[in-house]
């Protein structure tokens, strides 16, 4: 039976040491703040990427030489189509083009709606592009010259357009020296799921060189680069479980130092066992409990509300300010960062507390 | 006790402010956006850079 006068003769004591718990408040809502701000930025990433992916074609076909990508051409088409199960392969003209003055990439990709006098660009390319006072118009350098295009209308940065400019056909081909029977990618559709994979099969019997990818490869591509092996994760968890080792350890020798004859103390005027283990309970639930709702909430705020300043950089890296992380919360997996801390952190006070608390307390106090 | 209240007070301001946040964005929005994009795609790569080699092996190669 909880004892309101026993709670508030606790919190009393905590607010006594408030500057031995307040290391152990700090350290620990760090940990959890770090620990949920990668949870959500890369659950945000990955809710986007999934999204993006549901509107890819089941087959990719790709064509490789000496282990680069080359074009593919009409023929390959025609071959593909001859496979029973195949309903259609469409040629895909997609590639990067080389940005000299800003030394980046952006993605070309094709827009049958357009003219051959405009383009449409993220906001994060107007702003690049801003920045060598093209704003109206941008001039590609091409094996035949210079194509001017018209800035016809900017879309929203997201993760998969963050780097995208849409052209005509014709354009793309133009800025990427592409012929009119090359291709860089084909769908292939396959009405029948079930035959996908057997048809990928079919596909690099017939090209050996050719790589295929499958929407369910592309799905496990993104699961293992947001899994725990994606290196920047790996490192920040990492950081975060060896701090809490060393948040751990304090609390273990805390309670072996001054906590000992404080231990002891309770025990002469009267107090069980079950009370002293009682009183550490409460006090350490209030810090645990404290440091990790305000690790979340602070986590929440900064990721989703601020777009976490440093560590979109690390994740995204430098030209990504336009992107903004969509508020995903896994209550899961915060669910499991509780458990996993929150009583580590209990136990690790109240084991010890318990082996102080049934020794002889003569020798204790001594 | 009084302690505990002013704590509890000051995590439901924060929850009051991550509700609304998660209320008011539309996501709808967002994902039509991105649906729009992708489809114009063949393949699609996330466009952005990565501090890990095989991270780059995957936005490069893919």
């Amino acid at each position: 039976m909880i004892n309101k006068n026993f709670v508030d003769f606790s919190i009393l004591l905590l607010l006594k040491d408030k500057k031995e718990y307040l290391f152990s408040f700090f350290i620990f809502t760090f940990i959890v703040f770090l620990a949920s701000s990668i949870l959500f930025i890369s659950d945000s990433i990955k809710h986007d990427l999934f999204i993006a992916l549901d509107k890819q074609h089941q087959i990719i076909v790709k064509n490789t030489k000496s282990g680069r990508y080359t074009p593919l051409s009409e023929e390959h088409i025609d071959s593909i189509l001859q496979i029973s199960g195949v309903d259609n392969v469409k040629g895909k003209v997609d590639g990067y083009y080389y940005f000299a003055q800003d030394r980046r990439y952006f993605h070309i990709v094709v827009d049958e709606s357009l003219d051959e006098h405009s383009m449409i660009i993220s906001s994060e390319i107007k702003s690049i592009l801003a920045k060598f006072k093209y704003t109206t118009q941008f001039n590609f350098l091409t094996q035949d010259g210079i194509t001017s295009l018209d800035i016809k209308k900017v879309i929203k940065s997201n993760i998969i357009s963050n780097d995208v400019i849409l052209v005509n056909e014709d354009i793309a081909r133009k800025i990427l020296n592409m012929d009119e029977d090359e291709y860089s990618y084909l769908d292939v559709l396959v009405p029948n799921n079930s035959e996908i994979d057997f048809i990928s099969l079919k596909i690099v019997d017939l090209y050996p060189d050719i790589k295929v990818k499958t929407k369910n490869d592309l799905k496990s591509d993104y699961e293992y680069v947001f899994y725990y092996k994606g290196g920047i994760f790996m490192i920040l968890y990492i950081v975060s479980m060896i701090s809490f080792f060393i948040l751990l350890k304090n609390q273990i020798s805390s309670v072996f130092g001054e906590k000992k004859r404080e231990i002891a103390i309770f025990r002469s005027i009267g107090f069980a066992i079950k009370d002293i283990i009682f009183l550490k309970f409460i006090q350490n639930s209030v810090v645990a409990l404290c440091s990790y709702f305000l690790g979340v909430f602070l986590a929440y705020i900064f990721v989703f509300i601020f777009g976490a300043p440093l560590l979109k950089n690390i994740f995204l890296g430098h030209d990504a300010s336009h992107i903004i992380f969509t508020p995903i919360v896994d209550v899961k997996t915060l669910f499991v960062m509780f458990i996993f801390t929150v009583i580590p952190f209990l136990a690790s006070i109240l084991l010890p507390a318990w082996k102080i608390a049934v020794e002889d307390m003569s020798e204790v106090i001594k | 006790m009084f302690f505990i209240k002013r704590i509890l007070i000051i995590f439901f301001i924060f929850l009051v402010i991550i509700i609304g946040d998660l209320v008011t964005y539309d996501y709808v929005e967002k994902e039509d956006k991105i649906k729009e994009i992708s489809s114009k795609m063949t393949s699609i790569s996330p466009s952005f850079s990565f501090a890990s080699k095989e991270y780059k092996k995957f936005v490069y190669d893919k």
